[in-house]
């Protein structure tokens, strides 16, 4: 045998005595490794019912036995389903897959419900004193919070300052808007009249909960409402003047409230009222740009009123809008007296 | 001379007859420029009906009353009739003709009313005229009026009544004021004790134990929502809100509840605020309106989705909603005081898709018929229908209960007139 025999065969027996073992572990590693568990959906709810599936090499050659709070469950397939407990409430998982030659591997999760809901609002105008919402238009902002309650075992929430926030519109990530504590961001509203799916995802620092909300969103139009300034009674906003009116007076100050759109207030160097009555422009004072007074000189008539409102601020908020206001010299006692 | 005396009495009789036709048209031409200037003192407030100065319910009062019309002073053009159905009328869920007889109604206020309460013993109703800012008090069984102050604040936006105590709100340039004053008949007739709280409050609850509640949004800043005591004192920062537009209710004996101001489809949260924080009570309830019963759990809340107006009763937290057979607002709903018994008004024409937004703004108004809800049971009954009974059409909004749950009193929303109705 020479020298170069012999380290050959020393090699060849270092291989083996090395690399063989490693070779037999292979598949029993991978068994390990693979065997997990998927639940469907990915984030529960208190008191929801979650399907908890396995996943892994030989699932479907194996036996499966599922424990959830250490009590065996009835399902032995590959999926079961398990109702969740209340917030605060664990719910530890087991499946053991035993394979066909007796070998055992188990895998476990813990089961925390969350509850997470999204608030939103738009930063769009609505006049003091109305009971409605501020709904988005293009070019305005929306103001959401998610109001995320991650319960511990041991009765004490999470505080949101350790909690991540992921804020989507449909598939975008606004990630500047988005991280650790952020439960409250501001978000540009969709920008055409379409429906989009504003989403937040929370997870805890330590990855062990998470919850996800999401809610529908419409882009609306802005949209000026004519109303009766009455020198009595002010604006009166329970009654909106359609198209079409014939108003029971010689004269009439009316005026505009800017509905959904991006201002502050009714009047603000923003926001251009452009007025023309029968055709003829019409200039406004500043400070009352969004009113006018129709009047005739005795007899009865017809205003014809346009109004194009522009917003410096947001080209997408031009709007244009047209009555017909018949001014009768004969009182009537209102609409419910004809 | 025969022929002479012919020619004189001719000639008179012309004579006569000329002037007589002069007169004539000088009788026309007066009557003419008579209308013109009626007509232009009409227009500049002059020519109204003769002051009066001796109502109980001040003169002020009565004189606007007689003076002005009601509002709206406009009308539709080409106004069509229009069709009322009822579709809601089941024989199962009652006889109406049996029990309408005995509801009443009394339109106690035809001006604009700001906001409104009962006394005690459901024998008085306050109300705050919108225009002057007047507190007047009518009397129930005498339906009668007398004017409690006149401190005049005009064009008061908002307004509400806890005993003798009012808060009188009001808007200028986008800044909300709200006032608050005693209101003792036997100190005088001006608001007493006048104390200004924080600008920019947007809602304000009132509790069984006479604290307050209410909400600051000021611009570029969080909403707060703040408790005080009953005259505005001590205020005290209860939590801070991230988005803005949200009402706040009492209910549960002094407890707190944020609701969300509703839109169509648009999913709305009422939460509690609780020493710990906060905690929804109603969760992702597209257009959610909700009324709350003072001193229980007790909730009925609405929705609007795609165009339809659903309505549920909520016993508490943990119990599942009943859904109610009435297609309306919790806006339109108040609850009787065992907090069993609910009064809705539901409009008899079902609402178009949007109803929810459009009525808020203003743009579309209902008739609406009243039920008696049992929330527990989750049934209701007619009970009342003003365009059948009294010919009018009438557009529920900020219904109240009286104490002893006897009369509800409402505004119209189509002239924010205020009514009163004695319940069976």
């Amino acid at each position: 045998m020479t020298r170069q025999t012999t380290l050959s065969i020393g090699v060849f027996v270092l291989f083996f005595l090395v690399c063989a073992p490693l070779i037999h572990a292979q598949p029993l590693s991978q068994e390990t490794k693979t065997l997990s568990i998927v639940v469907t959906p990915q984030y529960y709810e208190p008191h929801t019912t979650v399907v908890v599936r396995a996943e892994g090499d030989d699932i479907t050659r194996s036996e499966i036995v599922w424990f959830a709070n250490g009590a065996r469950l009835e399902e032995t397939g590959r999926t079961a389903s398990i109702t969740l407990g209340r917030l605060g409430t664990e719910t530890p998982l087991e499946v053991v897959r035993i394979t066909p030659d007796g070998s055992e591997t188990r895998e476990g999760v813990i089961l925390r419900p969350t509850e997470v809901d999204i608030l939103w609002a738009a930063d769009s105008y609505t006049p003091p004193f109305f009971r409605g919402r501020p709904l988005p238009t293009p070019g305005t902002t929306l103001i959401v919070e998610a109001l995320a309650r991650f319960k511990r075992k041991d009765g004490t929430f999470i505080p949101k300052k350790d909690l991540v926030y992921t804020w989507r519109m449909g598939n975008t990530v606004f990630g500047n808007v988005s991280g650790r504590g952020n439960n409250i961001a501001r978000i540009p509203s969709p920008l055409t009249l379409e429906t989009s799916t504003l989403s937040v995802e929370v997870r805890s620092i330590d990855g062990a909960m998470g919850g996800r909300a999401a809610t529908r969103v419409s882009s609306h139009t802005v949209t000026p409402v004519l109303y009766h300034d009455h020198p009595l009674f002010g604006v009166l906003r329970n009654a909106a003047i359609p198209e079409s009116v014939v108003f029971s007076d010689t004269e009439a100050t009316l005026a505009i409230l800017p509905y959904y759109a991006k201002t502050r207030t009714a009047v603000s160097p923003d926001l251009e009222y452009s007025w023309s009555v029968n055709g003829d422009v019409l200039e406004t004072g500043e400070s009352n740009a969004n009113k006018i007074i129709v009047r005739t000189d005795g007899g009865s008539g017809l205003a014809h009123i346009e109004l194009t409102l522009r917003n410096i601020a947001s080209v997408m908020q031009d709007v244009r809008k047209a009555w017909k206001i018949f001014l009768e010299t004969e009182p009537k006692n209102g609409f419910f007296d004809q | 001379m025969n022929k002479l005396r012919a020619t004189v009495r001719y000639t008179l009789i012309g004579i006569i007859v000329i002037l007589l036709c002069i007169l004539t048209w000088w009788y026309f031409f007066l009557e003419t420029k008579q209308n013109a200037v009626v007509e232009t003192e009409r227009g500049r407030g002059l020519r109204l009906e003769t002051p009066q100065f001796s109502s109980p319910a001040g003169n002020t009062y009565l004189n606007l009353v007689r003076s002005i019309p009601s509002t709206p002073l406009w009308r539709e053009a080409h106004d069509t009739a229009i069709a009322v159905v009822d579709l809601f009328t089941d024989k199962k869920q009652g006889s109406k003709d049996a029990a309408v007889k005995q509801a009443t109604l009394w339109h106690v206020s035809e001006l604009p009313v700001a906001g409104m309460a009962f006394g005690a013993h459901d024998t008085t109703l306050r109300f705050i005229e919108r225009a002057t800012g007047h507190v007047l008090e009518a009397h129930l069984e005498t339906k009668t009026l007398s004017r409690i102050t006149n401190t005049t604040v005009p064009h008061v936006e908002e307004a509400y009544i806890v005993k003798d105590r009012v808060f009188i709100r009001t808007e200028e340039g986008g800044v909300v004021t709200t006032v608050t004053a005693l209101v003792e008949p036997a100190l005088g007739t001006t608001l007493e004790q006048k104390r200004k709280l924080e600008d920019y409050i947007t809602s304000v609850a009132q509790h069984p134990d006479d604290s307050i509640t209410y909400i600051i949004e000021q611009p570029g800043k969080k909403p707060v929502v703040v408790s005080a005591k009953p005259d505005g004192t001590q205020p005290k920062n209860v939590t801070t809100l991230g988005t803005n537009g949200w009402d706040a209710r009492s209910f549960n004996k002094n407890h707190i509840l944020l609701v969300e101001r509703p839109a169509d489809d648009v999913s709305g949260y009422a939460i509690e605020v609780t020493p710990s924080g906060v905690s929804p009570l109603l969760r992702n309830l597209p257009g959610l309106t909700v009324q709350t019963h003072a001193s229980s759990t007790s909730l009925l809340y609405g929705t609007s989705a795609r165009g339809v107006l659903s309505l549920f009763s909520q016993k508490n937290s943990i119990t599942s909603p009943l859904k109610l057979p009435l297609h309306t607002l919790a806006d339109k709903c108040v609850f009787a005081p065992n907090g069993i018994t609910a009064y809705c008004a539901q409009p008899k024409k079902l609402p178009e898709k949007g109803f929810l937004n459009a009525w808020y703004r203003g743009e579309t108004h209902t008739s609406d018929s009243w039920w008696s809800v049992d929330t527990a049971r989750g049934t209701a009954e007619l009970f009342f229908d003003p365009e059948l009974e009294d010919g009018v059409s009438l557009d529920v909004e900020t219904p109240v209960m009286s104490e002893g749950g006897a009369y509800i009193a409402f505004r119209n929303a189509q002239d924010w007139s205020l009514w009163l109705l004695s319940l069976p």
